[in-house]
């Protein structure tokens, strides 16, 4: 019963890779979620709810938070962004962990 | 388990350091095989980089064509030059007949202008069916749509598909999972979507190369050097 309530997680390690240099999380957030209810609408938004944390002294290294069942959505997504204003961008999904430390083992 | 060997069967760097950058990035992200598209310029420059990598790395021909003629011509002239042969056309009867000769080793479906598959092109579908993620990143919607008609295809196991990048820049090039990505996205099973980018395709580019090399007649009979 306790089981149903709780939501599985999945940790993504992602690389950044952007025409101007750098990107902050926030951006990185936000181009990720245009694409995600450009896909799905904000059913796809809902279950994946994401949230994203840059790395410590790494630029354009993040982690993306999502649940196991909007996995294949954010995964869908950081495939198809391609674009930041006007400039190209490209996320790279490096690894994928049930926890953080395991992540970044 | 044995591991998967990733390939990107599709990149057409415009320049050899574009091509050496490509190679570079492909190796990093985890693939262990990669066939270019480009001249001998390009391909002496990626086949340098990858031998430092230790990268599989394969010639390929995109024959883009539509008149049936036309198609047979191209593949009499590329065939026995090239390890991987791939026809993209807006013609159904075109893609068709590549659908079904054996000179050729992939169809491209997914551009804007290719025609819906069927139940008489998956009957006749001998080749590889390959879907690329530079379509998908290009025409949007239009392409996604046409990959969607190959799930039920796919999911029965009626048709073999590959999944490639198609890039022809850096920024084109994704992880071997994210390739997948688009199959899993249109409701393939995780492990079906991971074979789109290993086990058959490179099968194929090695066979071909064998025969290229002489070792492996057309007819599938291997010459054993005594």
């Amino acid at each position: 019963m306790y089981g149903e309530l709780k939501v599985k997680k999945r940790y993504l390690l992602c690389r950044v890779r952007i025409s101007s240099g750098s990107i902050t999380a926030s951006q990185l957030y936000s181009v990720i979620m245009n694409k995600l209810c450009e896909l799905y609408g904000w059913n796809g938004k809902a279950v994946t709810s994401l949230k994203t944390w840059q790395i410590k002294d790494r630029q354009n290294y993040f982690i993306l938070k999502c649940s196991l069942r909007g996995l294949p959505y954010l995964l869908i997504s950081t495939t198809l962004v391609n674009k930041l204003n006007d400039e190209w961008i490209a996320i790279d999904v490096l690894r994928i962990s049930g926890t953080i430390k395991a992540l970044l083992r | 388990m044995s591991k998967r060997i990733f390939t990107d069967a599709w990149l057409r760097p415009i320049s050899a350091d574009e091509a050496v950058r490509m190679v570079k990035l492909v190796g990093e992200l985890g693939f262990s095989a990669i066939a270019i598209e480009g001249n001998d310029e390009i391909f002496r420059a990626a086949s340098e980089a990858a031998s430092q990598l230790g990268l599989e790395l394969f010639r390929r021909k995109t024959i883009n064509v539509n008149l049936r003629e036309m198609l047979y011509e191209e593949l009499s002239r590329h065939r026995w030059y090239y390890d991987l042969i791939s026809v993209r056309s807006d013609q159904r009867e075109v893609l068709m007949a590549a659908l079904r000769d054996n000179r050729v080793d992939t169809v491209l479906l997914s551009h804007s202008s290719a025609p819906f598959i069927d139940h008489h092109m998956v009957s006749v579908a001998n080749n590889l069916v390959e879907v690329a993620l530079s379509d998908i990143l290009e025409y949007g919607y239009e392409s996604f749509y046409r990959v969607m008609k190959l799930a039920p295809y796919l999911r029965k196991n009626r048709i073999r598909v590959i999944m490639t990048s198609g890039a022809s820049e850096i920024s084109g090039i994704r992880t071997p999972r994210q390739l997948a990505s688009v199959m899993l996205a249109i409701g393939v099973h995780p492990d079906m979507a991971l074979d789109t980018v290993s086990g058959k395709i490179i099968e194929l580019l090695r066979e071909n190369r064998e025969k290229l090399k002489g070792l492996l007649e057309p007819t599938g009979v291997w010459r054993i050097e005594g």
